[in-house]
């Protein structure tokens, strides 16, 4: 699967019209040299092989634009902070989320339940870079209580992971509610409650465990979300993530850098999902069934 | 209410109770002013159609329903002489599982899909007893086996998905004689059976009362199920009781005429007549507008003018045989009568070897 | 023989006693009249008060996105440097941008732009998927088999990834845009209408026409054609505030639609650096996009929840 996407990758981006070099002002040798510096002369297939056989060794190439540096290290210096960024994120969402999908399900019609309703729905209608706009421009710019940009200490980090993560705590905890919802008029509840066990017991043993498998399965469409996510508040914040380098490059035609993190990326992905997946078979014994 | 009784010895009293649920569409009156009693060790069947309150009453007396919005109008519920009417959830923890025990209808749902057998079960012992953890697990078999399942060593282990329906089931009665409880109430245990299991169950469920004097109520819809084990019966229809009685009374000399209807329609397969598969035509009433007259009056044969204004006050057969009916009333002889010779031709034809529980 | 003591009260006399028997009519009541399934779900919809408030803010978005354009003389890329970044007036209500274009025109052209991408791609996409998801769960086997294959593969990378790769190839505008998002939308539909239609083929009710020598055709055209209704109508309503957002993010990040035209997601960004000096310039494109977006969310849960047949009361 992954050879496929790589393959079709390359020769998507081959076709890209337009030239890595054609802003350039150069001489007109230079030019040339520069061309094969690249291997960029030689035939496709050629070039093809090439670069599966710098995969193979993990070579992700260098890039057009800032010359000499390899993808490889760009990669390595900008996705720790990418990384970095969606987890905060990701753990952010989780833990209010759930939080709020529970409270609003257990006082089901009283006020709780509306304001998460309406979080939930600005959460999952207002694209993450208006959200990212608008908290940067009351609370950097007019309240001035975060930084506006960069990602060295903590305090720059809580607006970012914030902006990111909100679309994907309205998600769950949407889906936390329903699945709640349902779960406490279920028979086993009332077989908990008829045990004569005590409120706090039923919720989190029964209710809770049970509601909590479907969110797994939000889990990988969340990581997903959570790398584009990256693209834009990346942007809006001004933080030297990937997420930034994927857009630059893809402005500028950098093409090895497109290929390379169009890669990276998609091959994280992969990883991520296979991770869910395993971890939704530990997690609900009636998989390990089928 | 029976003043002639002496009710201190009873294990639980109900008096006049009424439990409606406050829905958008209004007040649904799922029981009304309904009171017995119950012996300890006595295994009494409550029977009614779906919708005639059975669930509800019995649900209300455990308070295992959502309040709101279901809500306790009116009446007493008193078990082992302690009004338990107004007991909070906190309160109520010390009876349910420990005194009283309820097991639900469906197996398949009633046990939680994600915790081992042993993890369930386990959880039932220690929310009212203290113990080691081993002697938790020996006990837990123990329970199984009591509730008649083999190889309970390895259902420990097990998943609920892992067993079969009837098993399952077990698992729930295991389960809910954790704590020896005074009374076990199981709402229609067998139904989602197949009727072979239906009657290891009931097995089951007798030896219990049997071997730890445990009292049950056994809701059911079936009377041939009420034939196999109960020593009374209570009829309910249309969140009120019509008739209450011992079995035989009930069987051979009931006086309610839906009762009767319930008992003719038992197909049988052990008489030499043919017989057509007679039913009760019509559906239950509508709990939410319901006027003050009989539940039962329009689709009832020897209804009467009077029945659809009030509902019928208690009539007595004998002292352990309660009707409801206006049938009883002197006036009513004439179509009292009709229906007396419309069953007792019923009963000479259909009533012969039928086995009761004594 | 029972004892029959009289026991009521006075005002009972022997004609209460005279018999009724059963009455038929009291005892098969249904209270509610039968309707057909949509009639109840469109009433349902009605009664849902958040629902009609994202139709009808919708509505809104709509008309003007029609007619606003329309109410002012200008056109949306008529420069006149003279006039540069004047605030609200009377001539020019939204007021003018730095290259002197009015801002009105540009806002209601974007929206044009925005609403056209956001329904054309989901109408394409939703078509492609019911096709391709309709065929891979009637025949199933192989076919099914293969078709899934590629909708995994698809779905198992970012999904703006590949808008992004498939826009930088068919380069900027409007018509590469659709193209781009209806070529990596329709995944969700399909999955979804493969899901109805495998369900559908297990109910007794298929096996049954089947059984009675129904043909093919007839069998999708009665039975699983409008018991997917729902479930595509509802996905299509949620899949348009996606095709908006892309469109948005896309032309945000510089890649989608470029200047002089204008869109939703292209003045955001453009309002993004002058947000301390023109602050409206990004307000007025944010709001629309946000309220937009969030109206289909609202009417997309309602649909779905008048729509549900187990809801049907």
């Amino acid at each position: 699967m992954m050879f496929l996407l790589i393959t079709i990758t390359f020769f998507m981006v081959k076709i890209l019209p337009g030239n890595p070099f054609a802003s350039d002002k150069m001489q007109a040798g230079a030019k040339e040299a520069l061309y094969a510096y690249y291997g960029l002369d030689k035939p496709i297939w050629q070039q093809y092989i090439t670069y599966l056989s710098n995969l193979l060794k993990g070579d992700l190439g260098v890039s057009f634009k800032l010359r000499s540096i390899k993808v490889n290290d760009i990669i390595a210096q900008s996705f720790p902070k990418s990384c970095d960024l969606g987890i905060r994120a990701i753990i952010f969402a989780l833990v209010f989320g759930i939080l709020l999908g529970i409270l609003a399900a257990l006082r089901r019609g009283k006020a709780i339940d509306s304001i998460s309703m309406i979080i939930a729905i600005i959460g999952t209608s207002v694209p993450s870079f208006i959200i990212g706009f608008f908290i940067q421009y009351f609370f950097s710019v007019k309240l001035q209580w975060f930084p506006v940009s960069g990602y060295d200490n903590l305090k720059s980090t809580i607006l970012p992971s914030f902006a990111l993560g909100l679309g994907l705590l309205a998600t769950i905890a949407k889906y936390t509610r329903t699945s709640m919802l349902e779960i406490t008029n279920s028979d086993y509840v009332k077989t908990a409650n008829a045990k004569g066990l005590s409120k706090i017991q039923i919720i989190f043993k029964h209710e809770l465990r049970n509601a909590l498998i479907p969110i797994l399965t939000l889990l990988g469409p969340m990581i997903a979300s959570v790398i584009t996510g990256t693209f834009v508040v990346e942007k809006v914040f001004a933080i030297p993530g990937l997420g930034q380098y994927y857009v630059t490059s893809v402005t500028n035609l950098d093409y090895s850098m497109v290929l390379g993190l169009t890669i990276f990326f998609a091959a994280f992905l992969v990883l991520m999902n296979l991770l869910v997946d395993i971890a939704y078979i530990i997690v609900d014994p009636r998989i390990r069934l089928s | 209410m029976d003043n002639n009784l002496d009710t201190r010895g009873n294990l639980l009293n109900v008096y006049d109770l009424s439990v409606s649920f406050d829905t958008y569409a209004g007040e649904v009156k799922a029981v009304q002013n309904v009171s017995f009693y119950l012996n300890r060790g006595e295994i009494v069947s409550i029977v009614g159609e779906s919708g005639s309150g059975k669930s509800v009453m019995t649900q209300s007396i455990a308070k295992l329903l959502p309040f709101p919005p279901a809500r306790i109008k009116s009446g007493k519920i008193i078990y082992n002489n302690i009004d338990i009417s107004n007991y909070s959830f906190q309160e109520m923890r010390n009876i349910k599982g420990k005194e009283i025990s309820y097991i639900f209808q469906d197996p398949m749902t009633g046990l939680n899909p994600t915790m081992k057998i042993g993890a369930q079960i386990i959880e039932a012992i220690y929310s009212h007893n203290k113990m080691k953890k081993s002697d938790a697990i020996a006990y837990s078999i123990d329970l199984l086996k009591d509730a008649g399942i083999s190889n309970p060593n390895k259902r420990i282990s097990q998943y609920p998905y892992e067993l079969s329906g009837g098993m399952r089931q077990r698992v729930m009665i295991a389960m809910a004689i954790a704590s020896k409880p005074k009374l076990l109430i199981a709402d229609e245990p067998t139904t989602a059976l197949d009727v072979t299991i239906q009657s290891q169950i009931l097995g089951t469920l007798k030896e219990l009362n049997r071997n730890l004097g445990m009292a049950i109520i056994l809701i059911t819809h079936d009377m041939g199920i009420v034939a196999n084990i109960a020593t009374r019966v209570i009829v309910m229809y249309g969140g009120k009781i019509v008739e209450t009685g011992p079995i035989i009374e009930i069987f051979e000399n009931s006086l309610h005429p839906y009762t009767r209807a319930l008992l003719a329609s038992v197909p049988r397969i052990d008489i030499d007549e043919k017989k057509e598969l007679s039913y009760i035509t019509g559906s239950p009433p509508d709990m939410l507008n319901l006027s003050e007259r009989c539940p039962f009056a329009p689709r009832c044969k020897y209804s009467m003018k009077i029945c659809y204004n009030k509902f019928p006050t208690e009539y007595k057969a004998n002292e352990k045989h309660s009707v409801y009916c206006f049938l009883m009333e002197g006036s009513a002889q004439k179509t009292m009568h009709k229906f007396l010779r419309d069953y007792f031709i019923e009963y000479q034809t259909v009533n012969r070897g039928v086995d009761y529980e004594k | 023989m029972p004892t029959s003591p009289s026991i009521i009260a006075e005002g009972i006399d022997c004609t209460d006693f005279e018999e009724v028997g059963i009455k038929p009519d009291e005892v098969e009541v249904i209270n509610k009249p039968s309707t057909t399934y949509f009639k109840d779900a469109w009433r349902r919809f009605k009664s849902n008060k958040v629902a009609i408030l994202g139709l009808l803010i919708l509505s809104f978005f709509i008309i003007m996105a029609i007619f606003g354009p329309l109410m002012v003389p200008y056109k949306y890329n008529d420069s006149n440097l003279k006039i540069a970044n004047q605030s609200f007036s009377a001539s020019h209500w939204f007021g003018t941008d730095e290259l002197g274009r009015d801002y009105w025109a540009r806002i209601w052209i974007g929206g044009r732009i925005s609403l056209l991408i956001g329904v054309l791609a989901t109408i394409l996409q939703g078509t492609i998927g019911i096709i391709i998801g309709s065929i891979s769960g009637f025949f199933g086997g192989k076919i099914d088999s293969f078709l899934m294959r590629i909708v995994e593969f698809l779905q198992a990378f970012p999904y703006l990834v590949w808008v992004t790769l498939l826009i930088l190839i068919a380069g900027s505008g409007i018509i590469p845009m659709i193209l781009a998002l209806t070529l990596t939308g329709w995944l969700s539909m399909a999955r979804l209408v493969r899901g109805q239609i495998l369900s559908i083929k297990q109910e007794d009710y298929v096996i049954a026409a089947t059984a009675l020598g129904a043909d093919r055709r007839r069998i999708i055209r009665r039975h699983m054609i409008p018991n997917s209704m729902g479930v595509i109508i509802v996905n299509l309503t949620f899949s348009v505030p996606q095709a908006i957002f892309s469109e948005a993010f896309l032309s945000f990040i510089g890649i989608g639609i470029k200047p002089p035209m204008s869109s939703w997601g292209l003045l955001v960004s453009l309002g993004m650096s002058q947000l301390t000096s023109y602050p409206m310039r990004l307000l007025i494109p944010c709001i629309c996009i946000s309220l937009t977006m969030l109206s289909f969310q609202l009417l997309g849960d309602g649909l779905r929840d008048a729509l549900d047949p187990k809801l049907r009361h």
